[in-house]
């Protein structure tokens, strides 16, 4: 397939490890499909019958005030809420055709498939190149030089290579904000993802770095579904194909992003967006 | 709160309002000025052109400045993009009431084809309804304006008409002349109006007419 070819990345689907568990199927239409989900904190009701199908292929932005459950609806694509003591969640997540919160997933499988960016930048405190080989090697790899082929193309994706192949060996830790977090989307994309989920990846970079993510997301979107939380609506609106809008734990528009941004249906994302909020 | 955006995109209302009040009496005072010119006319012509002229250079610098500045989104983006191109109309409409009164007073005779006079009142009312409709976001006065357009053209059809006769028959071929640009001024000023009223749709629907 092409889309192996131009990765380079790790691939597992047909791999002994996931043959036990859960089989996802990138191909259909529909990547992630929320049914009435509802999620607590508690007792506190974070995420209130959402409902949204992300087709494959799209990148989809998720724009709302703070604490509108944006960062808690990405973490439960991959399962990260399950750590939260008191975190619930009904209703239904397929993703790739998979109930992810189904009894017998893998969750390594899972979050194989399915990357996740954090806002802050999260680097091992390993060398660049063990935190990029390092979902590769837990998936069993240990040929030199397929992983370094591996790392390789995964900086070059993230638009790193030039800047790091003379640092592979250096500390993780010591490279700028900006750096690390790219660094960190490399990471992400060298498991090969099927989807990626992003969450406010860029607000701590620079213009430069910034404009090196969007144009990663644009080329991303060729091979990977992309989620990403955005406080910055002209980015939501440059990159995007779909815009979600959240309010109170709900979402309140849908839809084309170009739509969202020139004639929004509903008047709270009109209000919203265009900062007549509160 | 924008609360800055928000005082700059009043004043850019405010602005458009000025502009469409320097038309809406600037029209209407030429069109009196066909059937009973005094003196000053054209004058007042001129300086209703020359003022329209810097409203459209004050509008389009605001314009800029919040596209620069404010990214608007939504329905603000809509606006000021409607505004950008309304105002492009109003200012024909500024150098066609100023042609109109330079036209005029080269004429021996006012001309004083009923047609003309019909044309004079629809756009009138096409002018005025336009703006209101347009600073109202009244989609339904909208519509009525595009639908007077109809009425401008006809009449200006059979001025044509008329006026072909009258040039074989009568030997003032220079008002007969002075007076087919006048008409073909008018015909114009309605067709301008009509593009102002388009513009309504487009600000509160997002599409400029029911077509697209
Ligand atoms: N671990 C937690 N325990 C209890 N409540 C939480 C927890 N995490 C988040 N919340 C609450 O859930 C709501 C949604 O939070 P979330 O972090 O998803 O918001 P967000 O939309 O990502 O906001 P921001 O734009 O500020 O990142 C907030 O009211 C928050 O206080
Ligand atoms: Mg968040």
């Amino acid at each position: 397939m092409q889309r192996e070819d131009k990765t380079g990345g790790l691939k597992v689907k047909a791999d002994k490890s996931a043959a036990s568990s859960a089989i996802f199927d990138f191909n259909r239409e529909v990547v992630i499909d929320i049914e009435h989900m509802d999620l607590y904190y508690t007792a506190f009701h974070a995420i209130k019958d959402v409902s949204m199908k992300v087709k494959r292929n799209e990148v989809t932005a998720f724009i709302g005030p703070s604490g509108c459950g944006k960062s808690t609806l990405i973490k439960s694509l991959n399962r990260m809420n399950d750590l939260i003591p008191g975190c619930r969640i009904t209703g239904k997540i397929e993703i790739g055709g998979q109930d992810i919160y189904a009894p017998g997933v893998d969750l390594p499988i899972l979050r194989k498939n399915v990357g996740m960016v954090f806002q802050k930048p999260n680097p091992f405190p390993k060398s660049v190149y063990d935190n990029v080989a390092y979902a590769p090697r837990m998936f069993g790899i240990r040929d030199k030089a397929t992983l370094d082929h591996i790392v390789e193309s995964s900086l070059r994706r993230a638009a790193m290579w030039d800047e790091l192949k003379d640092r592979l060996n250096k500390s993780a830790l010591g490279l700028s904000g900006g750096q690390q977090q790219r660094l960190c989307i490399a990471r992400s994309l060298a498991a090969d993802p099927s989807v990626l989920l992003m969450d406010e990846p860029t607000s701590a970079l620079d213009p430069i770095s910034t404009g090196k993510i969007e144009e990663l997301c644009d080329e991303l979107k060729k091979t990977v579904t992309v989620v990403i939380v955005t406080h910055n609506m002209q980015q939501a609106a440059r990159i995007s194909d779909k815009t979600a809008f959240f309010l109170l734990g709900k979402v309140i528009e849908f839809d084309e992003t170009a739509k969202m941004f020139s004639n929004p249906t509903h008047p709270e994302t009109e209000r919203y967006i265009s900062g007549r909020f509160g | 709160m924008r609360s800055h955006y928000l005082q700059q995109l009043s004043e850019l209302e405010e602005l458009i309002g000025k502009m469409g009040g320097l038309i809406v009496n600037g029209f209407d005072e030429v069109a009196a000025s066909l059937i009973k010119p005094n003196g000053n006319f054209v004058k007042d012509a001129a300086n209703v052109e020359q003022r329209t002229d810097r409203k459209l250079d004050e509008i389009e610098r605001l314009c800029s400045l919040l596209l620069l500045t404010q990214q608007p989104v939504a329905s603000d983006m809509r606006f000021i993009v409607s505004v950008m191109n309304v105002v492009v109309d109003m200012e024909r409409i500024g150098d066609q009431i100023r042609d109109i009164a330079e036209t005029a007073s080269k004429c021996r005779v006012m001309p004083n084809e009923k047609e003309i006079a019909t044309m004079c009142e629809c756009c009138s009312v096409m002018i005025k309804g336009a703006w209101d409709a347009y600073i109202g976001r009244d989609v339904e006065g909208a519509r009525r304006v595009e639908a007077r357009d109809d009425k401008v053209d006809e009449a200006f059809d059979s001025l044509k008409i008329k006026l072909s006769e009258r040039i074989r028959t009568d030997d003032d071929t220079e008002d007969i002349l002075n007076c087919l640009m006048i008409g073909k001024y008018l015909e114009r000023i309605g067709d301008h109006a009509t593009n102002i009223a388009e513009w309504t749709n487009y600000v509160v629907t997002g599409k400029r007419d029911e077509s697209q």
